[in-house]
């Protein structure tokens, strides 16, 4: 990697994020310090604004780089992957959007507080979403730290360390200070970049095949080493019960995950109607949609123009194949046009972590103050507002998120993000789905659907080959796995729904009719809404 | 899965694909059969619900 290519890299860079702080800056001279303001944007973006919003939200950095990455290495299986992420949607747009645009304020748990007690409901589902959270800037925190190293020609070392550090430091600014307006307006930005960039190398990748979907197709095939069996399904999640079952695993947490990631249901309360949701949901489908279309484009083109050893040989887990494909397509190493694409792509993807950090902070920072400090604080003192609480969170999730990206970096990004989904599959999921639709669900059936599908989830996580007992895993030195599979969800998603069920159906207290009613009239009809 | 039809073209490709047409597809029923059936109901009976409750609550939601 030559000198040339990093100092474009770094000024492409600036450029992003004096951009950023740019808007910021012009936003929070306007604010106005309601929470009204901070966490939701005063409710005011236009369907069309909040789903390129929504896009920049949710395709992250497992989707930019893990995915093609994926498709190099074991070819249609990595597709599947992308099928899950858009699939999700489907869930999102049918059961979840318009309902919690009219139920809630600004979290997820305001949807169930609505007609459950207040207190227990917001510390169960305050403390999943920070999980999934976490989780998730992790898993983002380890893609920064892995592309650092990339364009610095080395692993490890302190230039990764401290990038894990800036973007850190980055999201809190963005977050604290400008709040959603703020982080909405950079998730545009952000979308708009990288739909620019992936359109941009996928043209070239299917101009240097003139246009034969089919000749990239068997070049693929040819420089895979696999023949034929890469293009058809097995190569990663075929043989073995045990793979299959991962393979349905992941596929439920992607499925269903979506629908249960506290950051992209908040973006549904940054719209003024159900209406509006609906619509900022057909946008995000859309463009999500086509933006999986080009990552499979990128992947099969890596294939065929740089082959799975020389990715192997820069990552093992695939991360770096699309800024290779860009060295190629630009002419190789040591071309002018090889480094800019190279420095364009690696901007785009900073670009696409530091959005979706923010988005994550911003929505961690609202399930502290919103939910765990309304339901923890004394009720006797005066409350502070909850606004101050936010900001300060944010800075604490910011120093925690740094601290576990330093200490995971060895990990792979996709399976990271696949975990976060499991989590958010097995521990929001249920609560929302069971308070939206089930008559009869009662406190302690939410409570119990929360840590029912939270605990399993995280504890299947630390005892499956992830954790510990295989050469990438986070001990490697130690062994004590005994859950063989690396998703989780195919067990925890069912257990979250058990729990709730058994909760509700022992639960002493009978359910409240009317308040059910109430909430059911307003998520249909928008009467009451915030 | 791995049967060719086209070229390099297989089922599991063509599957793949009809997962992201079969995607757009139900979306759009969906929102269309939201905006031509639903919006109009919910609506009403919005302006059924507060005027209930106006008469009730004397003017208050």
């Amino acid at each position: 990697m030559t000198g040339d290519h990093q100092t474009l890299t770094l000024l492409l860079c600036s450029v992003f994020v004096a951009v950023t702080l740019a808007i910021t800056a012009w936003v929070s001279r306007t604010r106005h310090g309601s929470s009204e303001e901070f966490y939701v944007g005063g409710r005011l973006f236009s369907p069309m604004e909040n789903g390129f919003a929504i896009a920049g939200d949710y395709a992250s950095a497992a989707s930019f780089l893990g995915v093609p990455g994926l498709i190099v290495l074991v070819g249609y299986d990595g597709v599947l992957y992308v099928v899950g992420f858009l699939v999700g949607w489907l869930v999102v747009l049918f059961l979840l959007a318009e309902l919690v645009r009219n139920c809630g304020r600004f979290t997820f748990a305001d949807v169930v507080a609505a007609r459950m007690a207040e207190r227990p409901v917001r510390l169960a589902a305050g403390t999943s979403s920070v999980t999934v959270c976490l989780l998730y800037l992790v898993a983002q925190m380890v893609g920064a730290g892995t592309l650092v190293a990339l364009l610095l020609g080395r692993t490890g070392g302190a230039a990764q360390v401290w990038t894990v550090t800036g973007v850190g430091v980055l999201m809190v600014l963005y977050v604290s200070l400008g709040g959603m307006r703020a982080t909405t307006w950079i998730q545009i930005v952000k979308a708009v970049v990288l739909l620019a960039g992936t359109l941009a190398l996928t043209v070239l990748v299917l101009v240097r095949f003139h246009g034969d979907v089919n000749r990239l197709l068997l070049t693929a095939a040819a420089h895979s080493g696999h023949g034929d069996a890469f293009l058809a399904p097995g190569l990663r999640y075929g043989g073995d019960w045990t793979a299959r079952l991962d393979f349905l695993s992941l596929g439920l947490a992607l499925v269903l995950g979506t629908g249960g990631l506290p950051h992209i249901l908040a973006r549904f309360y940054t719209v003024p109607t159900a209406r509006a949701a609906r619509r900022s949901a057909l946008w995000a489908i859309g463009l999500i949609g086509v933006f999986y279309l080009m990552t499979i484009v990128l992947g099969f083109g890596a294939a065929a123009l740089v082959g799975p050893d020389a990715v192997r040989g820069s990552n093992a887990a695939g991360n770096t194949a699309v800024p290779l494909l860009a060295l190629h397509l630009g002419g190789g190493p040591g071309s002018t046009t090889g480094a800019v694409l190279v420095a364009v792509v690696a901007a785009v993807a900073l670009a696409t972590i530091v959005a979706v950090v923010a988005g994550l902070t911003l929505s961690s920072s609202a399930a502290v103050a919103h939910d765990l400090y309304a339901a923890l604080r004394r009720r006797d003192r005066r409350p502070r507002s909850e606004v101050a609480v936010a900001r300060i969170a944010a800075v604490a999730v910011g120093a925690a998120a740094i601290a576990l990206g330093l200490l995971a970096r060895e990990l792979n990004v996709a399976v990271l993000v696949g975990l976060a989904f499991a989590v958010a599959a097995s521990a929001n999921l249920p609560v929302l789905l069971y308070s939206l639709f089930w008559r009869s669900f009662t406190t302690r059936g939410a409570v119990w659907a929360v840590y029912g599908g939270l605990v399993p989830a995280v504890l299947l996580v630390v005892l499956s080959p992830v954790v510990s007992g295989s050469p990438d895993a986070l001990f490697p030195g130690v062994d004590f796995h005994c859950f063989p599979l690396c998703n989780p969800g195919i067990a925890s998603v069912p257990l979250g729904f058990l729990a709730g069920w058994l909760g509700t159906v022992t639960s002493a207290a009978p359910p409240d009719e009317a308040r059910h009613a109430e909430t059911e009239v307003r998520s249909l009809t928008g009467a009451g809404a915030a | 899965m791995a049967r060719p039809v086209v070229g390099a073209v297989n089922v599991a490709m063509l599957a793949g694909l009809a997962q992201f047409l079969s995607a757009f597809l139900f979306a759009w029923a969906y929102a269309r059969h939201a905006r031509l059936r639903r919006d109009r109901a919910a609506l009403d009976l919005r302006w059924d619900t507060q005027d209930r409750t106006r008469h009730i609550a004397g003017g208050a939601s």
